[in-house]
């Protein structure tokens, strides 16, 4: 059985890059949230969550996504987010697309 | 002439005299020497030391093979020493004595017993006053060796299993006159070679025993329990500790034990549980020709006493040189301690485990009940008030399941009342563990209720146990039992702790269980209270709302509603705030208290909303909350304008006769962010129509390839019947079909629908009704 979502943490030029695929959910988020919280524990210069992969993201990844921006606002780490279609959708459903450091 | 021929006869007799006198004298000799060599043989017996072994064969050897006899050997060592010295004739205790002090001559000069040795060949040695000159060592020596008078000798090597063990010197001197010649030095080869296996028997026997001793010893103190067995399988030797382990008083009743009748003593188990027999021992094995067989872990129990122990049991061969088995030593250790300890560390851990794996502290009781059976015990019960005045039996464990029906059987037709004066009873009474290691026969008959129990409870072939209560915040729920039957073990202290730890953590898991089942259907009544069982009567407007909670029992949903009056009109909100639980409940209240305040002061949505926002910004999680918050307007003109503001939440739906659209926009998510502006926009209702607020529960349901998602939401509302719980009813039962697996988000549903207005019938008498 194929995981619903695949969370792949991989060193980058400017510091970390978490890679999360598939879906975005109440049971899956947790994997990011840790993956995140490795990545950032570590002092990294810039952090890249890549959502590119995401085809589904409920109410439990919005909050992941603007947690971990609002976390990134008081910490002062870089971070930025790369959305898929689905991500997009989303942020546009809340409007918040000003509020995250979307790239 | 006849003096002549007299004189011949006379000659010729006395020639033939002394011919037939020497034929006589050479039998006699060969006679002796025959009888002599017979005789060395005897000599050979194991029992005797080396040095009475060696005076043996010299007396045997002198007078009938020559005058002197001088036995050197290196057995014993090191190098070549002295062992027996014989001399016939007279001075033979001076002379002996000489020849014994003397040390063997050295073998550079050719000759004597460490030139013998060197070289591996006999010598026949005819000898004179140079010879004695030359292997003197001093005058006072070499007038010693002149006085011994000897005429000859052979110095002939003694050897047996191919090692040369030393010499054995024959001398004749003066006193027989006597000179040896070849034919002797071939009688004194053969007799060499039977002393000398004489000897080497001799040297061996003691060497084994001085080594027997040595190592019986140092095997004497140590723990572990070894023994020595022959090759026909009898114990040879045993240590202390191997005599203690097997019940002996001695050594001595060990050894006059047959084979046979040690393994009667016990039944042997092997790790998995099942009955070893004889054959199965390393030890036996070894006997059987195995090889090397390898060390086996058993249980033993001693059929006298019940005991069991954890044995390692070692079986090593000493084989002779022709690598036939001569002995089997067994090596014996007890690993009782080390085995109970982690088989009660294993059982604990099992069992923690399968009391956390579920709520149903039934089938989880039956799962640790059957972890306890066959090793720690016979039998295991657990056992709990049934609330009615009767202790019931929830678990029942024994190897063999026939047995667990009688027992279920034997519960059921016989059950034992809450307040009987001992056993389970007693137990959950007081809380102590109650534990006898033989239960005596006036207490199974006291404990019966009638004569078909007493005899059923015998049935079982209890012969101790021990109860102990399932503990849990101080109280006793219920009891845990472990029964000795068949078996005969015993229960010991460290057993008891075990059974004790067992009942604490079963105790705790039954206490969690209806902890769980209370809080779950408190729980319950508290979603209730967060939200509103029917929503308020709105004039103008028929509301039905449909609110589905994703999570089992104590999962608490995130989703809310709520509609209350403003100065501005009627306001609702259908809401959710991300996550189930004690905390979502709370940020629910939150969040319809909030909105509700401002909103019921001011009439404005946004202000509103900003309010909320600030609120959960100040919250120590982050807790961002989506919702819609439609104010109503008074009916104007035939329709209600609406003020719509939706917060990263779905959009609303308004299902008119031409069909369903979206309505509002897109506005931020609340408690995410600071300096967030919200816009709302403005809708038109007609009468008839209907609007839907919806969570993401129900576009978000999960099914065959896809989600159920705003397409089919759509399509519901448009094909739904008229009335509005119709509708909304449909809506839900499309979502329920659709979906696949679990539900697992909360659904909620809020439909508001424009009452049509009463239309005056032209010519009619019946006014219309202002629709306030």
């Amino acid at each position: 059985m194929v995981p619903s979502l695949q969370v792949v943490t991989e060193p980058s030029p400017e510091g970390v890059r978490v890679l999360a695929s598939g879906e975005l959910d109440l049971h899956t988020a947790g994997d990011v949230t840790d993956a995140l919280a490795t990545a950032e524990a570590g002092d990294p210069g810039a952090v890249v969550l890549d959502l590119s992969g995401i085809t589904f993201i409920d109410s439990t990844g919005l909050r992941l996504i603007v947690a971990a921006s609002v976390r990134s606002t008081r910490n002062g780490n870089h971070l930025s987010i790369v959305p898929s279609p689905a991500v997009d959708r989303v942020i546009d459903l809340c409007d918040i697309r000003g509020q995250l450091p979307l790239s | 002439m006849q003096e002549t021929f007299d004189a011949l006869v006379v000659l010729s007799g006395v020639g033939i005299a002394v011919v037939a006198a020497r034929s006589h004298r050479r039998n006699k000799r060969d006679a002796a020497r025959l009888s002599a060599l017979g005789a060395i043989a005897d000599a050979a017996d194991g029992t005797l030391s080396l040095h009475d072994t060696a005076h043996r064969i010299a007396d045997v050897l002198v007078p009938a093979l020559a005058d002197q006899c001088v036995i050197d050997t290196v057995i014993g060592g090191p190098g070549l020493r002295r062992v027996a010295v014989r001399i016939a004739g007279p001075r033979a205790e001076p002379q002996e004595e000489f020849l014994r002090g003397r040390a063997p001559t050295e073998p550079t000069s050719g000759f004597g017993s460490m030139a013998t040795v060197t070289a591996g060949r006999p010598q026949l040695i005819q000898a004179d006053e140079s010879i004695a000159r030359q292997v003197a060592t001093s005058d006072e020596d070499l007038a010693g060796l002149v006085a011994l008078g000897v005429r000859s000798m052979t110095v002939v090597p003694l050897a047996a299993r191919g090692q040369t063990l030393g010499t054995l010197t024959l001398v004749t001197t003066d006193v027989s006159g006597r000179r040896f010649t070849e034919s002797d030095l071939g009688v004194h080869q053969i007799a060499a070679g039977r002393a000398a296996l004489a000897l080497d028997n001799a040297g061996l026997d003691r060497d084994l025993r001085d080594a027997e001793r040595q190592l019986g010893v140092a095997i004497g103190a140590l723990d572990e329990a070894v023994t020595i067995m022959d090759a026909g399988g009898r114990t040879r030797y045993a240590n202390p500790a191997a005599v203690r382990l097997l019940g002996f008083d001695d050594a001595e009743q060990l050894y006059a034990a047959e084979p046979g009748e040690l393994m009667d003593l016990f039944d042997v188990y092997g790790e998995d549980g099942e009955p070893l027999s004889l054959a199965d021992v390393p030890s036996s094995a070894l006997l059987a020709g195995v090889h090397d067989p390898p060390p086996l872990l058993v249980r033993t129990v001693w059929r006298s006493t019940g005991d069991s122990r954890w044995l390692v049991q070692r079986a090593t061969a000493i084989r002779d040189e022709r690598g036939a088995l001569s002995r089997v030593v067994n090596v014996i250790e007890d690993v009782t301690v080390m085995k109970r300890s982690e088989l009660r560390a294993r059982i604990l851990a099992e069992a923690s485990e399968a009391l956390a794996s579920s709520l149903d502290y039934e089938l989880t009781l039956q799962r640790v009940a059957e972890l306890a059976v066959p090793e720690l015990a016979d039998w295991c019960g657990v056992a709990v008030p049934d609330g009615r005045g009767f202790i019931r039996t929830l678990a029942v464990a024994h190897a063999d399941p026939a047995r667990v029906e009688f027992a279920r059987d034997l519960g059921e037709r016989y059950p034992e009342p809450a307040d009987a004066p001992m056993g389970t009873a007693a137990v959950i009474r007081d809380g102590v563990t109650l534990r006898m290691d033989e239960v005596p026969d006036d207490l199974l008959a006291a404990a019966a209720q009638d004569e078909e129990h007493e005899r059923l409870l015998r049935g079982l072939g209890i012969r101790g146990g021990m109860t102990v209560p399932l503990r849990a915040g101080g109280r006793t729920l219920g009891a845990l039992t472990l029964v000795s039957a068949e078996s005969g073990r015993r229960f010991d202290d460290d057993d008891q702790a075990l059974a004790e730890e067992l009942g604490r953590r079963a105790g705790m898991a039954v206490q969690n269980a209806r902890l769980f089942t209370e809080l779950t259907s408190i729980t319950a009544s508290l979603q209730q209270g967060l939200l509103p069982a029917e929503l308020p009567r709105m004039p103008n407007w028929a509301t039905t709302a449909h609110y589905q909670p994703a999570g089992a029992l104590s999962q608490v949903g995130g989703d809310f509603y709520d509609a209350f009056e403003t100065p501005n009109g009627w306001m609702v909100v259908v809401g959710d705030v991300t996550g189930h639980g004690a905390d979502a409940a709370r940020l629910t209240a939150v969040a319809r208290f909030a909105l509700r305040a401002v909103a019921e002061l001011t009439g404005d949505p946004i202000a509103a909303i900003g309010q909320l926002n600030r609120m959960l910004l100040a919250e120590p999680q982050l807790s961002p909350v989506t919702l819609v918050c439609v104010l109503l307007g008074p009916l104007a003109d035939g329709a209600v304008a609406a003020q719509v503001t939706c917060c990263g939440h779905p959009r609303p739906l308004l299902v008119a006769p031409d069909g369903v659209i979206e309505v509002g926009e897109a506005s931020p998510i609340v408690g995410a962010f600071a300096d967030l502006s919200w816009r709302s926009s403005r809708i038109v209702v007609r009468p008839g129509e209907t609007l839907v607020l919806y969570t993401d529960g129900v576009t978000d349901a999960r099914g065959p390839d896809e989600l159920f998602g705003p397409e089919r939401l759509r399509a519901a509302l448009a094909e739904a019947p008229e009335s509005l719980s119709g509708l909304v009813d449909h809506v839900a039962r499309a979502i329920h079909e659709y979906r696949v697996g679990a539900q697992s988000d909360d659904e909620a549903v809020l439909a508001l629908r424009l009452e049509p207005a009463l239309v005056p019938v032209a010519g009619s008498a019946i006014a219309a009704v202002p629709l306030v």
